[in-house]
């Protein structure tokens, strides 16, 4: 089992104005062991089909899987584009963004 | 305190890199616009309206300086013609969201006019098809602006040999 404090950080404007692209985000990688994902959550996520991390807000769940997008709607490409994220794609939730 | 922990986070960055987070998954240029389609537009009408006129000039011209002169119309006319394809697929897939499809149902439409109008406009040299694949690409842009809410107006261009008319912003 992974260590359950990481820190990222964030590339992108998409979040903007809640996480600015350059700062830092500590996620909780267990923070789901023993509770699910919640609507208005902000996860660190693996990218469904590209080999890439990102961080987006969780904005609807169905089972085993959970809706993101990014706060500025304009700018983001989230589950508006690629779909549901199977929730083993979700590294951790951010639990402190400086 | 949160000043505090930025340091840390900053000081500790020197010996373990923090992995990047990527708040966007492709490059989050969010530079849209449908001019480029627009512009394409007309430049096919231009294209089928040039063609037309060399028909007429064809007694006057050798044959290789017909047949260049027609090569290059027909090249420039298909490279448009693909080009508000292009467009307005970048505009369905990167720009539009669901919730504007919900908002313009007839969006979804639109586009699969401008793609059979742009093929049909490479098929043929007809006029009356390119004027039908530029009142599309407007409509796109009508409801791309509104969509910014931003107000457009159909303003004739005077100042392309087209003199057809284009939606603007009206800012």
């Amino acid at each position: 089992m992974k260590f359950p404090i990481a820190k990222f950080r964030v590339s992108g404007p998409s979040m903007s104005p809640t996480i600015n692209s350059g700062d830092f985000v500590v996620v909780n990688r267990w923070a789901y062991l023993f509770s699910k994902p919640k609507i208005g959550d902000i996860v660190v996520i693996r990218h469904p089909t590209k080999r890439i991390t990102m961080v987006k807000r969780i904005k609807k769940i169905k089972l085993g899987a959970v809706f993101v997008v990014g706060d500025d709607k304009q700018l983001s490409t989230d589950s508006r584009n690629f779909g549901y994220v199977p929730t083993s794609k979700i590294i951790g939730k951010v639990i402190f963004r400086t | 305190m949160a000043s505090l922990l930025k340091n840390i986070l900053n000081f500790a960055e020197r010996f373990s890199p923090a992995e990047i987070a990527y708040a966007h998954c492709d490059i989050p240029c969010g530079i849209y616009d449908p001019h480029e389609a627009q512009m394409s537009a007309h430049t096919v009408i231009r294209m089928d309206e040039l063609i037309s006129q060399l028909k007429e000039k064809e007694s006057t011209m050798s044959k290789e300086e017909y047949v260049i002169m027609l090569s290059r119309y027909a090249s420039v006319k298909e490279e448009h013609a693909e080009n508000c394809k292009h467009q307005a697929r970048i505009l369905w897939g990167d720009y539009f969201k669901p919730e504007h499809a919900q908002k313009y149902p007839q969006l979804q439409q639109l586009v699969w006019d401008i793609m059979k109008q742009g093929s049909e406009c490479k098929q043929k040299v007809d006029v009356k098809a390119a004027e039908s694949l530029l009142e599309s690409v407007n409509k796109l842009a009508e409801i791309f602006w509104d969509s910014k809410g931003i107000k457009t107006q159909r303003v004739k261009v005077t100042y392309w040999p087209t003199n057809r008319e284009i939606a603007l912003p009206k800012f």
